[in-house]
């Protein structure tokens, strides 16, 4: 039996534009050694993906969705999406995906193997290109006011900032 | 007996030879800013007599301990090999001599630069002859055993220098510690012939005890009354065993009374700075208590802050509109895949079995058993029976795709569908709930902060209850306090045990005089009647000689508390402030008294005084150990020499205190930093400030004494940071 289209995407990983490393590093825990783990430990996001997400959702809110695919890519790995926690909001997530994507769900069963990989590949697309337009929002409103999510709650607020 | 002049080479940071200062009668006022000699020159003094100097924390330094440190570092840097001398020479006068007294000590210094340094210092005494000074021999051989010795007989005895020269504040505390019963006890001691009584006690006892040991060989050879006398003996011999055996209790429950007393002075806290350290020791656990547990739910809260971005999905807040079109494309996909299910089936026939066949379920029977029901006969599988019987079942069903047919994404759709539903149904209220949970972060906080306030005033107060109280830190006080406790149970239970002995001392005094007057009694027709009025007179004689130094020693209680009592009043009552009256108070369980100060209700308002009323109090009573035995005259004998005695006072409390000084004692050597000013043609160097010193000196000569002042100063070419360049110049002042 064949894999469904959202097993297949389940399987990709997401990649951001080089240019917001940065934000990855300032914002989400990575590494260890003790001085490492205290400095992470004020951060907000416990790991890549948790920042990725977070921008994905920041661009859909905004429906800001920048499809420049001319960009250089960073090689600062998210992992796979199976591997997203927790699961509810992968899959509001997907949700998102297939909405964005505009193809009547049925089709999708009638996709064969091909198609379906193709297919994934597109939503995968989809992820990347508003986690693109969050990222330069985050961005936008950090260049404005470095300290501004060092503040208590900052992440917080800006997602209920109007 | 009188200093006429000190002369100090190459001591501490008097350098070379040239300082020599000229002592006069009356007050000699020695000026000098911080760090410019004027501590330098007490410990000259102290040198001399003693070969030892005070440290910066009180304590005796030796010449043995100090050694190289007590030459000037100038001295020793400028010297280049050789002998460096340190040097320090008193001349004294006393009423029949004049004495030259000389402490020396030296290093050498060899080519290279090393110092070698003598183990101890020299002392030599020289009394004037016509002209020239010549040495006393000190010693084994000598006039006196040793200088201490010498110095004791005829210069000062050193009991009542401890109380006539001292430094700073401590050194006046050192002096007179007004808070020790015995204290002031053995102050009466120093200040009267109070000792003279003991004496005649003495005497007049050993007169009674002969003519009662004459009285009882008389009684013991009468015939008569030789058995009621013994009998009468014995029980006057077991009373008196039992009265010595409880005098001698008393007396050590009296000592240590002393002793615990000591003690309970040294770490003495009054009852109110007990409740407070306690108090504050409790508000402190309290408030790092709650301290922490806040800042423990604060962490909590800090670390999980933003966490329910995920955890309650506030991240999808503003997005839900995705969810609803995303909803629309599930119901659209479920009702096509429907509509599509509807439509197959109803073009799907399925074939129905030739007439008078078995039923379908009934094949399946035959095929499962091997057996043909029809024809009742076995059917084994791979026969021609059991083939015959399968193609009865009908096998024509059209092919589809089932997972198209049956929605191949309809479960995972299904679930995500349901996923959503759980995490957007709640989603209106996020942003209620991230204000509210913020609100009550930072209610947190800001209590928090107030409470970091509250410990940061409870450290002030800490910090101001240490310094009041004289304790290094708030546990020291606890265990203070919890010693107090101790001492004091102790020395309630000592009270009353002295009590029980007073009382019942009391009874067995009153039945051996009882039986005494009644062996005496039976004695008037036995012995001579000359030998009972000696007795008698010899008995009245002796309690007459205990009960008169019991109330001399009384009497000089009250003259040196009425003495002490005007020294206080002339350093006070200038000032304005609240400065009431000084009581002894009689400690009821030994003779030593406690020196408090009491307000015009007669209330004992020591504890709440400030230092410099408290050392007013001392000073005015070491004022008075010299100056209230008239007859002794100790104030005009002996000079007073101090060093910053005046430390916690204002300039009106100061004046009144050289005024006192000056009047009490014929000779006094002061050394303060006051009544100077910045020199303005000299950067960083002081001048005597004329106006405030003519005061002074107008009102010492109001009262008849004389005064000299002396300035220390520390030369221009010299730079005061540079301890081997320093050198003191004494410059005297006109007036």
């Amino acid at each position: 039996m064949s894999s469904t289209i959202i097993e297949k995407l389940y399987k990709k990983e997401p990649r951001f534009p080089k240019q917001y490393e940065y934000l990855f590093t300032a914002f989400s825990r990575k590494g260890g050694g003790s001085d490492e783990e205290r400095k992470n430990k004020s951060k907000v996001f416990r790991n890549d993906y948790e920042f990725y997400m977070y921008a994905f959702f920041t661009g859909i809110r905004h429906k800001h969705r920048i499809t420049n695919r001319s960009i250089v890519i960073s090689k600062r790995k998210v992992w796979n999406i199976q591997n997203w926690q927790p699961q509810k909001l992968r899959d509001y997530m997907m949700s998102c995906v297939l909405v964005e994507a505009k193809i009547p769900l049925r089709e999708y069963d009638f996709m064969n193997e091909k198609k379906l990989n193709e297919k994934s590949v597109e939503l995968k697309d989809i992820i990347e290109e508003y986690t693109h337009g969050g990222l330069s929002i985050i961005d936008g409103r950090y260049e404005e006011d470095r300290h501004y999510f060092n503040e208590t709650f900052a992440f917080t607020n800006f997602v209920f900032e109007k | 007996m009188k200093i006429n002049a000190i002369k100090l080479t190459n001591f501490l940071c008097y350098s070379g030879e040239d300082n020599e200062i000229r002592f006069d009668e009356g007050l000699n006022l020695i000026i000098g800013a911080n760090g410019y000699g004027k501590t330098k020159l007490y410990d000259a003094f102290h040198w001399v007599f003693f070969d030892w100097i005070t440290d910066q924390k009180g304590n005796s330094k030796y010449t043995a301990d100090l050694k190289k440190d007590l030459i000037s570092k100038k001295a020793l840097e400028t010297t280049k090999s050789g002998t460096v001398l340190c040097k320090v020479e008193i001349e004294v006068q006393t009423n029949k001599s004049n004495y030259l007294l000389t402490r020396k000590y030296f290093v050498n210094k060899t080519e290279n630069g090393e110092l070698r340094e003598a183990d101890k210092s020299s002392i030599k005494v020289e009394k004037k002859n016509v002209l020239e000074y010549l040495p006393l021999k000190l010693g084994e051989n000598g006039d006196y055993k040793d200088f201490e010795e010498f110095v004791n007989i005829k210069i000062i005895p050193t009991n009542i220098l401890a109380h006539i020269w001292f430094q700073g504040e401590r050194g006046i505390s050192k002096a007179i510690d007004t808070s020790n019963a015995s204290t002031l006890h053995s102050v009466i001691s120093k200040i009267s012939y109070i000792d003279i009584w003991e004496k005649y006690i003495e005497i007049s006892g050993d007169a009674y005890r002969r003519t009662k040991d004459e009285f009882d060989r008389k009684m013991t050879t009468s015939t008569k009354k030789k058995n009621e006398y013994e009998l009468k003996k014995t029980q006057l011999n077991n009373i008196d065993k039992k009265i010595q055996r409880n005098e001698d209790i008393l007396k050590n429950c009296q000592q240590e009374y002393s002793l615990l007393d000591e003690n309970l002075d040294k770490i003495t806290l009054s009852s109110e700075a007990q409740d407070k350290v306690y108090e504050l020791k409790v508000k402190q656990q309290s408030s790092k208590k709650d301290i922490s547990l806040l800042s423990d739910s604060i962490k909590v809260k800090e670390d999980r802050i933003d966490r329910d971005l995920f955890d309650f999905s506030w991240i999808i807040h503003g997005t839900t509109y995705m969810h609803e079109q995303f909803d629309e494309m599930y119901r659209n996909y479920g009702f096509t895949l429907h509509q599509e299910l509807q439509e197959l089936n109803k073009n799907i026939r399925l074939p129905e079995l030739p007439k008078g066949s078995p039923k379908e379920t009934d094949i399946r029977e035959m095929l499962k058993k091997e057996h043909c029901l029809v024809c009742d006969r076995p059917a084994p599988k791979d026969s021609e029976y059991y083939e015959n019987i399968k193609r009865l079942l009908p096998i024509n069903y059209p092919t589809t795709n089932k997972q198209i047919e049956n929605g191949f994404h309809k479960k995972i759709l299904k679930n995500i569908s349901e996923s959503n539903i759980s995490i957007t149904i709640s989603s209106k209220y996020f942003q209620t709930k991230a204000e509210a949970q913020q609100e009550t972060y930072f209610k947190q906080a800001d209590k928090l902060r107030e409470l970091n306030e509250n410990e940061e005033k409870l450290k002030e107060t800490e910090i101001q209850l240490l310094s009041n109280l004289g304790l290094n830190s708030l546990e020291d006080g606890i265990i203070n306090v919890k010693n107090i406790r101790s001492l004091v149970k102790d020395r309630d239970k000592l009270t009353r045990e002295i009590t029980i002995l007073q009382n019942t001392l009391k009874e067995d005094r009153e039945e051996f005089e009882k039986i005494n007057q009644s062996i005496v009694d039976s004695g008037k027709n036995e012995v001579d009647e000359l030998l009972i009025k000696k007795l008698s007179y010899f008995e009245s004689l002796h309690k007459a000689s205990k009960d008169a130094k019991s109330s001399q020693y009384i009497k000089l209680v009250t003259l040196l508390e009425e003495e002490t009592n005007k020294h206080y009043e002339n350093i006070n009552k200038n000032t304005g402030a609240f400065y009431g009256v000084i009581k002894f108070h009689r400690n009821p369980n030994t003779e030593g008294y406690y020196a408090k100060i009491h307000d015009d209700n007669d209330s004992d308002v020591t504890d709440n005084l400030n230092t410099s009323q408290i050392l007013a109090m001392r000073l005015s009573i070491l004022l008075a150990i010299l100056s209230t035995n008239k007859k002794k005259n100790f104030n005009k004998k002996y000079p007073l020499i101090s060093d910053a005695p005046n430390s916690a006072f204002d300039a009106k409390k100061r004046l009144s205190l050289l005024k006192e000084i000056g009047s009490t004692f014929d000779q006094s050597i002061v050394m303060m930093f006051e009544y100077l000013i910045n020199d303005p043609e000299r950067p960083n160097r002081y001048m005597i400030d004329k106006t405030a010193l003519h005061q002074l000196t107008t009102e010492m000569q109001n009262l008849g004494v004389k005064i000299n002042v002396i300035m220390l100063d520390i030369p221009n070419e010299i730079n005061p940071k540079q301890m081997n360049q320093l050198s003191i110049a004494v410059n005297k002042i006109k007036l």
